[in-house]
């Protein structure tokens, strides 16, 4: 349903997006992650067909949203970051004047209307002036918006932001419930929301995108943690002489104890291998255990990865 | 042996077994108790008794304390109170005063148009009948849909919100029918003056006035999505449609059969006609219709009405035109005077400043705050083109510009109608239509300016400054030839001088209409401007 293909977007000399390529499949639910100013937004204004990219295609609905954007817009519900509402006007007023310009039909508005300010919980609120809503309000009332013509695909930039804890949940659940019958691409910061309701992640740093998975993939990575008091350049290299063992990670020392973080070649358990190779050198293994790679770790391997500044900054130094 | 031991669980996330709490309000609604709302009703009442009595009493040769005119001031802001109260006070026994008011003073405004009969005095002209009905009966009937409506808002009770909204809609439906009907056909029950053109420019126009405002309160208090407010709407729009259409064919007839000029229709029956139709049909398309530049015009519009620049660019033209009127009026007192008398009123400095100062305080806002408040992205991201938000915007600020100069027209209605003076009234019309299309081309500047920056002053000065130079052109004018004539066609100073003496000639708006024209293209091209690569 979404297409991109090598896209990117300056503002003047800013290298907003740099030549990102993903897909979404239809009826997928894809997270969008990325810290602060890594050109999730400015990604997300380019597939709404509301900014240009300046060079790369993107297709959203089998539309391009360069040359075919009436077409792309008629076929998204966009929910913009900051929300920006008609603060004069009252909720069902706005959402009766959306939905009239969206196009849909005279007949099917009362109830389409009715459902979207059920579903986002705006009925007490109906007949109140947007300006006098807090924040979560008006955050529902943008995700009303959105759905109010029933788009395939929606663009939810930041949907929870703001919201309150039964809020958030409703509006997972709902997000959630929407993606069997609709594709969705949503941005936030907040990766346990990602791992309860999407398929797959996107993540993206500094306009380059560092990693498309699909969460079940990125969860079945297993990481293996180790506590050896020793001498730590030695267990690394001992470590990493083991077979079967494809990275290892020193994560600092404390009182003789050094930590290390493994990743296994093709995912294998080789926790007994590794025990092994360390007490065949008479080091002694205080920890040893075996967990699910969270999405947390997969997305600052990825800012870790892509830092600009890796090779200035002594990472060390920093620690300490 | 890839995954001993390890299963997705993903079933311990936050929306495991997850279940829906039912809606609350955010928060409670408090009855308030409308304490000094009541002490304002009650202030308002004495006023409107005291106001009252001192307008009644003389008729009788009572003296009383004050005399007429104070007493019809203290009786307008006495009612201006009550219904301030009325809009206010939700208790059940208000309501039921109040919507007993409202109904009394539309009987009384049936009674007052069928009563006195006509009566002839000997040595005198004779009186014609229900001559209370134009300065007592038409004020009652838009007291009383002011004071039914501001009961309807709040009533409760089902039964009493239909009967009253069914009355509204129905006395609409009567004035809409009888003002259109008897304007056009000329039709002698005895309870008319036989001339439909008579009828139009009296009581006709009025009543076709008031009936819409009826049937737009009846349509606004509808629920939303409701099919008898779309009807209504339809309706509505099809007698605008058929009247345009049987005014503009009548008009047109007597020029291309090439009847005598005392039979011509246009001017003014023809116009106005042509322009209640129209308006008519601009309500009926703004009820009904789904097309987007139709439903943003009508959004656009509402929103001038929730900004206070709205009412106070109406507050300022109804002040200026005052003014302008009372020093119009003093000379027609004293001597004789040669037509078009009109001439005198519109122009002067100070309306002229305002009818410049006006189209940049209308558009200023439009663009600048959507940009601001990041609206423009949600609109932009909708199915809606560049130009159709453009066009909306500009049609709204133009009515609103229109319905600001209506106060300037009334004032002339009032020194007809109720003065009975008959002056020649045709060059307001010409000066009105060259108003239109001169603000058209402001407005379209304004709007252009509102859209290249975020703040709404500096789009009100650059607009302004703009403005005022295309207004030195006037006082350039004696140039030699060839740019003299190029002037007087850019100068509107110049226009409107020519229209309000009656001299109009339609190939002078051609620059203004390009101005507009040429404008709005700017605009939308900015807008279209950040897809520029």
């Amino acid at each position: 349903m979404i297409q991109v293909h090598n896209l990117s977007k300056y503002f003047g000399p800013v290298q907003a997006v740099d030549c990102i390529t993903f897909e979404v499949d239809t009826g997928e639910i894809v997270g969008f992650l990325g810290p602060n100013g890594a050109g999730k937004t400015t990604t997300m204004r380019i597939l709404t067909s509301y900014l240009p990219a300046t060079s790369g295609i993107a297709k959203v609905a089998g539309y391009d949203v360069m040359t075919e954007s009436m077409d792309v817009r008629r076929n998204i519900g966009y929910l913009p970051e900051s929300v920006p509402l008609y603060t004069e006007m009252r909720v069902e007023e706005y959402l009766i004047f959306r939905s009239k310009l969206k196009g849909v039909p005279r007949k099917e508005r009362t109830a389409r209307i009715d459902f979207v300010m059920d579903r986002c919980r705006l009925r007490e609120v109906r007949r109140r002036l947007i300006g006098t809503l807090s924040r979560g309000y008006r955050q529902r009332v943008g995700l009303a918006d959105a759905m109010v013509h029933d788009p395939p695909i929606l663009i939810l930039d930041e949907p929870t932001a703001g919201l309150d804890p039964i809020q958030i949940r409703e509006t997972l659940a709902l997000i959630k419930q929407l993606g069997e019958s609709h594709t969705i691409l949503l941005s936030t910061h907040i990766l346990s929301e990602v791992e309860a309701v999407c398929e797959r992640v996107i993540i993206i740093n500094a306009g380059r995108i560092g990693f498309s998975r699909s969460l079940a993939e990125v969860e079945s990575e297993a990481l293996i943690h180790m506590d050896v008091r020793g001498p730590a350049d030695q267990i690394a290299s001992t470590l990493r002489g083991t077979p079967g063992v494809a990275k290892v990670t020193p994560c600092g020392q404390e009182d003789g104890l050094a930590s290390f973080e493994i990743r296994a070649q093709e995912d294998r358990d080789i926790c007994e291998e590794l025990s092994k190779a360390v007490t065949d050198k008479h080091w002694l293994v205080c920890r040893l255990d075996r967990k699910h790679r969270k999405l947390e770790d997969a997305f600052f391997d990825v800012l870790r990865e892509e830092d600009p500044l890796k090779e200035v900054k002594s990472s060390e130094a920093i620690k300490k | 042996m890839a995954t001993r031991a390890i299963k997705p669980k993903r079933d311990d996330k936050p929306l495991g077994g997850w279940q829906s709490l039912p809606e609350r309000a955010p928060s409670v609604l408090r009855a308030d108790r409308p304490f000094a709302l009541r002490l304002v009703a009650f202030a308002a009442l004495v006023l409107t008794a005291v106001g009252g009595l001192a307008m009644i009493l003389p008729s009788f040769n009572r003296p009383y304390l004050i005399d007429q005119y104070w007493g019809l001031f203290f009786f307008s802001i006495g009612v201006l109170g009550l219904v301030y109260h009325a809009l206010g006070d939700r208790e059940l026994q208000y309501r039921r005063i109040y919507s007993l008011v409202g109904l009394v003073l539309l009987f009384m405004a049936v009674i007052l148009r069928f009563w006195p009969p006509a009566r002839t005095i000997t040595d005198q002209p004779r009186l014609p009948m229900a001559r209370f009905f134009l300065p007592f009966g038409i004020p009652c009937l838009a007291l009383a849909l002011v004071f039914l409506l501001a009961v309807v808002r709040h009533e409760t009770d089902e039964f009493w919100r239909k009967l009253i909204l069914r009355i509204v809609g129905i006395a609409g439906a009567v004035m809409v029918v009888a003002g259109f009907l008897f304007s056009i056909v000329n039709l002698d029950f005895g309870f008319l003056q036989n001339r439909s053109s008579d009828y139009l420019q009296g009581e006709g126009i009025i009543l076709v006035f008031l009936g819409l405002f009826y049937v737009a309160g009846f349509i606004a208090m509808q629920e939303a999505g409701s099919q008898l407010a779309f009807k209504s709407g339809l309706a509505m729009g099809g007698i605008g449609l058929f009247v345009f259409l049987l005014a503009l064919w009548r008009s047109i007839y007597p020029t291309i059969m090439d009847l005598p000029a005392d039979q011509a229709y246009l001017v003014p029956e023809g116009l106005i006609l042509m322009g209640l139709g129209l308006l008519y049909l601009i309500f009926g398309l703004g009820v009904c219709s789904d097309w987007v530049p139709i439903v943003m015009t009508r959004r656009e519009l509402t929103a001038f009405f929730y900004s206070p620049i709205g009412y106070l660019v109406i507050l300022g033209m109804t002040l200026i035109g005052a003014l302008r009127f009372a020093s119009f009026l003093r000379p027609l007192t004293m001597s004789p005077m040669q037509e078009p008398i009109v001439a005198r009123y519109p122009l002067d400095f100070i309306p002229v400043i305002s009818l410049i100062f006006v189209p940049a305080v209308l558009t200023m806002r439009l663009l600048s705050e959507e940009k601001r408040s990041g609206t423009l992205e949600v609109l932009l991201t909708a199915p809606v083109s560049e130009a159709s938000v453009v066009l909306s915007k500009f049609f709204a600020s133009l009515i609103f510009f229109l319905i600001s100069l209506v106060p300037w027209g009334i004032y002339l209605v009032a020194l007809r109608v109720v003065g009975r003076e008959a002056f020649d009234y045709r060059p307001m019309l010409a000066f009105f239509i060259a108003l239109g299309l001169t603000g058209a081309g402001f407005l379209a500047i304004g709007l252009f300016f509102s859209s290249i920056t975020k703040n709404q002053i500096i789009a009100a000065v650059l607009a302004f400054a703009v403005i005022m130079a295309l207004t030195a052109v006037f006082w350039l004018a004696d140039l030699p030839a060839p740019w003299n004539d190029i002037l007087t066609y850019i100068s509107h100073l110049d226009l409107w001088i020519d229209a309000v003496q009656g001299q109009f000639a339609p190939r002078m708006l051609v620059f203004h209409l390009s101005v507009a024209i040429f404008f709005l293209y700017l605009t939308t091209k900015v807008l279209e401007a950040r897809k520029w690569t």
